[in-house]
Order: C-alpha cells, then sequence, then structure tokens
C-alpha cells in the first residue's frame, strides 16, 4: 500500500524539517500526526463508506499535504482536482467520478448539490459531501491515487494510478536527479500538476528533503524572495515561472543555495533557459514527462544535452532516429492503470508489448529525447493543457455565437495564447461569450484572443481551415 | 519630485495594457468598469503586469497576499501608491 510506503518514509526522518508554507511548517514526526489526526476526521464525515473517494481542490500548502495522507491513512483514494477548476467543472468531475467528499478552499465554487460540512479538523480546509451514486464507475482494485488530465471530448479524463505506480514514480525520480535529504525544494507548480506530484510530493518525503510550497502567481519577486527564505536547493516551476525570473534582475548572489531548476510541461524557449542559465550559473532543467506515464527524462549534463535528457530509471524510450522523427512511445513503473471515466481510452494507445503512445513526435539524440512536434492538437498555455472541444462547446452555447473554433496561437510577446474564432453578427461584444466561459470553466480556459466572423473558414470536407483561421490573429504587434 | 496620482494611473494602465496578451483597450478597460477579472485579464498577463510595475516603479507586489488588490486599477493605483511611500519613508 501507498501509505505504508509513505508512513515508514515519514517516520525514518524524526524531526527534520519536512513541508513549509509562507504561514506554517511541520518536521516528519509533526507531519505523521498531524495526519492521524486528520484522518480520523475523514472518517467521521464519511461512516460506513468504503473506500471513499476524497477530492482535494487546493492551492498548495501544509493543509494540502497533511489533507493527501490523511485521505490515505483513511483508506481512501484522493483524487487530485485543478484548484481553479469552476463550479461546472468540478461537479462533472464529482458526477463522472462518484466523489464522496470534496476537501477545498472556502472560496472554491463547489457544485450545489453537495452538503457543506465545515471546516476539516481545525482547517483551514473545508469540506463539501456527496449523496452516494450507486451507479459510478468501479475504480480498479489496485487504484490507490487519481488524477486528471484534459481530454479531447470536453470532459478532463480521470487516470487511476496503482500505489506502485505513484511511488515508482517518486523514487525513480529521487534516485535518477540525485535528490537527497540535505536537499530544499521550492515548488510552485501546483500539487495536482505531475510537475509537482512527481518531482516534489512523495520524492521529497522519501529521501527526507524539505519541501517549501509557493502558491499565488509566480512572480520573480515572491520565488526569489521565498527562495532566500527558505535556502531551498531545487526550484520548480513551470515556464512562466522563469520567464518572470529573466524579466527582473537576477543574479547568482541572490541565490546562493540554489543548485537546480527544474521545467516542465510546456516548451521552455530556449532563449530563456539560457539567460536563467548565464545569469545565475544554475542548470535549467527541462525534462520530459506525460500525466498517464509520470516523469520520464532528465539530462545528466543540462549544460550541453541536446534535448529533454535520458530516461529516468524504470523508464523505457522509443522514437524516431536522428533526421527521422517518429511518434514518442513510453513503458515506465510509473503509468496509470486506466481512465476511471472513459473505458477503453487509455488501453487503446498501450501495445500489447506494453508502451503508451504518447501525443509527441521526437527522436533519440545520443539518448537525449528531443521532441519535434505532436500528433494531436491539445493546446498548452503556460503548462496548462486545454480542451478545444470544451472551450469551443461553451463558446457556442453563449447568447449571439452561432459557432466557434478555439485554437493556440502566438502572442504578441511571443508567447503561446489562447484565441477564438466566433461565428457572429459583426457588433457582438467579445466580452459576452468571455464571462460566459467564466461562469462555467477555469479561468485559464478563457480565450484571451477573439475574432469575429461571419462565418467559420471551413475546407471542403467541413474542417475548419486552421491555417486561415490563425492568419487572423497575424497582425497583432510583436512586442518582443 | 513624486509622481502625482494621475501619473501613477497613467503608468499602470499603460502597464496593464502592455502586460494583455493583446487585444485589449483601455476603451475595453472602462467599459468594465476598470475590472481586469471582468475583461479576463489572464494569470500571465497578470505575471508580465507584476514584473514590469516591480522593474519601472521599484515597489514589491505580493502576489498571495495582495492578489485581491490587483482586480481593479483602482485598487492597484491605491496599492502601489502605498508602497511608493512606503519605500520613500524608509
Amino acid at each position: 500500500m501507498l501509505i505504508d510506503v509513505i508512513t515508514r518514509a515519514v517516520r525514518a526522518h524524526g524531526d527534520a524539517a519536512a513541508v513549509a508554507d509562507r504561514q506554517s511548517s511541520l518536521s516528519y514526526r509533526e507531519l505523521d500526526a498531524a495526519s492521524d489526526r486528520r484522518s480520523a476526521d475523514v472518517r467521521r464525515l464519511l461512516p460506513g463508506r468504503e473506500r471513499p473517494r476524497v477530492g482535494i481542490q487546493a492551492g498548495n500548502s501544509v493543509a494540502y499535504v497533511v489533507t493527501y495522507l490523511a485521505v490515505l491513512k483513511a483508506g481512501g483514494v484522493p483524487f487530485l482536482v485543478d484548484r481553479a477548476s469552476g463550479a461546472q467543472e468540478t461537479r462533472v468531475i464529482q458526477e463522472d467520478c462518484g466523489l464522496d467528499l470534496l476537501v477545498h478552499e472556502e472560496s472554491t465554487p463547489v457544485p450545489e448539490h453537495g452538503s457543506r460540512c465545515g471546516v476539516l479538523g481545525t482547517g483551514p480546509l473545508h469540506t463539501t459531501r456527496f449523496a452516494v451514486r450507486h451507479d459510478r464507475p468501479d475504480l480498479h482494485d489496485e487504484t490507490e491515487v487519481c488524477r486528471f488530465t484534459s481530454g479531447s471530448t470536453g470532459r478532463p479524463n480521470c487516470i487511476e494510478f496503482r500505489g506502485r505506480a505513484v511511488h515508482r514514480a517518486a523514487a525513480n525520480w529521487a534516485d535518477g536527479t540525485g535528490l537527497s535529504g540535505g536537499d530544499g525544494i521550492l515548488c510552485f507548480a501546483s500539487l495536482s500538476n505531475g510537475l509537482a506530484f512527481n518531482t516534489s510530493l512523495l520524492s521529497a518525503f522519501l529521501v527526507g528533503a524539505r519541501l517549501h510550497l509557493g502558491s499565488g502567481l509566480p512572480t520573480a519577486g515572491a520565488v526569489s524572495r521565498m527562495l532566500r527564505g527558505s535556502a531551498a536547493t531545487r526550484l520548480v516551476g513551470f515556464p512562466a515561472l522563469y520567464e518572470s525570473l529573466v524579466r527582473r534582475p537576477l543574479s547568482a548572489e541572490a541565490l546562493p543555495d540554489l543548485r537546480t531548476a527544474i521545467s516542465s510541461a510546456a516548451p521552455l524557449n530556449p532563449a530563456t533557459k539560457q539567460q536563467f542559465v548565464d545569469r545565475t550559473g544554475v542548470p535549467l532543467q527541462n525534462y520530459f514527462g506525460i500525466a498517464e506515464a509520470g516523469p520520464l527524462t532528465f539530462a545528466r549534463n543540462p549544460l550541453t544535452d541536446p534535448g529533454l535528457g535520458q530516461p529516468l530509471p524504470g523508464v523505457e524510450l522509443r522514437a524516431g532516429g536522428d533526421g527521422e522523427p517518429g511518434v514518442v512511445e513510453v513503458r515506465s513503473e510509473s503509468m496509470g492503470t486506466r481512465y476511471l471515466n472513459a473505458p477503453g481510452a487509455f488501453e487503446s494507445r498501450v501495445g500489447a508489448d506494453g508502451f503508451y503512445r504518447t501525443s509527441d513526435v521526437g527522436c533519440l539524440s545520443d539518448g537525449s529525447l528531443v521532441l519535434t512536434g505532436r500528433t494531436s492538437q491539445v493546446i498548452n498555455i503556460g503548462g496548462r493543457k486545454i480542451d478545444a472541444v470544451e472551450v469551443s462547446e461553451a463558446l457556442a452555447g453563449a447568447p449571439g455565437v452561432r459557432d466557434a473554433i478555439v485554437l493556440e496561437v502566438a502572442d504578441r510577446h511571443g508567447t503561446s495564447a489562447l484565441a477564438a474564432v466566433l461565428a457572429a453578427a459583426p457588433d457582438l461584444d467579445p466580452a459576452g461569450p468571455r464571462r460566459h466561459v467564466a461562469r462555467r470553466l477555469a479561468p485559464y480556459k478563457i480565450p484571451s484572443l477573439v475574432r469575429i466572423v461571419a462565418e467559420i473558414p471551413r475546407s471542403s470536407s467541413g474542417k475548419p481551415a486552421t491555417a486561415a483561421l490563425r492568419r487572423m490573429f497575424d497582425d497583432s504587434e510583436n512586442v518582443q | 519630485m513624486p509622481a502625482s496620482p494621475d501619473d501613477i494611473r497613467s503608468r499602470i494602465v499603460r502597464i496593464v495594457l502592455g502586460s494583455a496578451e493583446g487585444d485589449l483597450t483601455e476603451r475595453d478597460l472602462a467599459a468594465a468598469g476598470w475590472s481586469l477579472p471582468q475583461v479576463s485579464y489572464s494569470s500571465l498577463a497578470y505575471i508580465r503586469m507584476i514584473d514590469t510595475v516591480e522593474n519601472e516603479l521599484g515597489v514589491y507586489l505580493d502576489p498571495e497576499e495582495e492578489s485581491d488588490r490587483f482586480e481593479t486599477i483602482d485598487s492597484l493605483v491605491e496599492l502601489v501608491s502605498q508602497h511608493l511611500r512606503e519605500v520613500a519613508d524608509a
């Protein structure tokens, strides 16, 4: 069981510092005791429910980590829900997955059919309980943790993970990246995201490292203050964090303890990486990982590596050769089992030899994975994957909109942005459809750039004319 | 000479517009009651805006503790002005 692995690790490190946010901190001993108390609170809220399904929808905090451990100790299955999810998205997740309980922040817009049950233990997180649904999909017998990935059908896919997969993801990451008990990790990625979940949560506890949790926007000012205050040796964040750091004055002297910086989830601008390294002397690792299979690569020599590094322990990769890219396929010890709410979809991507076919195209160059493209049109804005179908459907439901297409374009800063082309009357104010989406979906799913047309340009087969749609956004002034 | 409130406001508006992805105009902001959430200001735009304010005006904006004061141009101007006074008094 995963909780046995975690409990052994936590108890091995005693009074060493375990986890901290800006308001509080716990030693390993205190983390163990706090999660024991909180697990009793979880059980009290869900009497008689077997293997309760508990969603955790909150920002990074000590309370989040305590709750995660507490759910496992209570014999439950934690479902890590994106904090930014809107009420409708959370309702879809709750109904699709049959959540029994949602642990959330006071301000979280929770589904209206749930019963608010007050704070969990002494707080600060709140709880909302849901009636038992007897027709909910059965969990796989060995599932111990569930996380989500953007689907391509208008609903997020819920990935089921065995405890062993979660454990191996963390252990192989710690082993393959040289993480040790002397390290302190400052993590600004959300714990519900694979970037944080795999590099920072259990991996820190396995080796007895300190985990410092940043929340809020990862601006250079906030990150550098926390780095100095925590004396962290590792920094974990999305590319936007590093873009912010290089926009501000930054020098090696300001970050005396930092040894490694880690980015993933979205392409890292090579110029950003080079500027960061030049100014700090700290290697910036841009590793490859996917939600369904965990962290997959790490560069042994990040300053000279041509790509995203070599396979981590427990990972096998297949891709094209130099000059001949192919679909990237992976077999890993950290692989998920299936999608709880999309039967057969996960399995259809796994071959007879156990390799998972990713949506990435690339090649192995001197053993390092170099990505060259993608086979799907999943949109990636700053590390957040967005299902274009979900946003298009929401926009098409707005008053005055006859049709909608959502796509990813480069904005005038040279950064990926979410764009929409709406078929509507020319005097339609884009603020209306944006507000319509804002009431339904997470804020990052609201298109930043909108064009209004009489009809969506389509090919003779009826497919949207992507090239023509993209050209509509070419007129933005480039400010970089 | 210290910047006047009007100077600070015009600089903040310029920075907010310049940090957006591209479509936002001062007219859009005014029509939305100078509210950034009402114009769907993105998190990436917020990060660019905060960086630029810190670079140009030399004040630190705390995205965790002060985020509720980033919501309108008026509250942003008030926050930045407060920090500028603190810097001047230090």
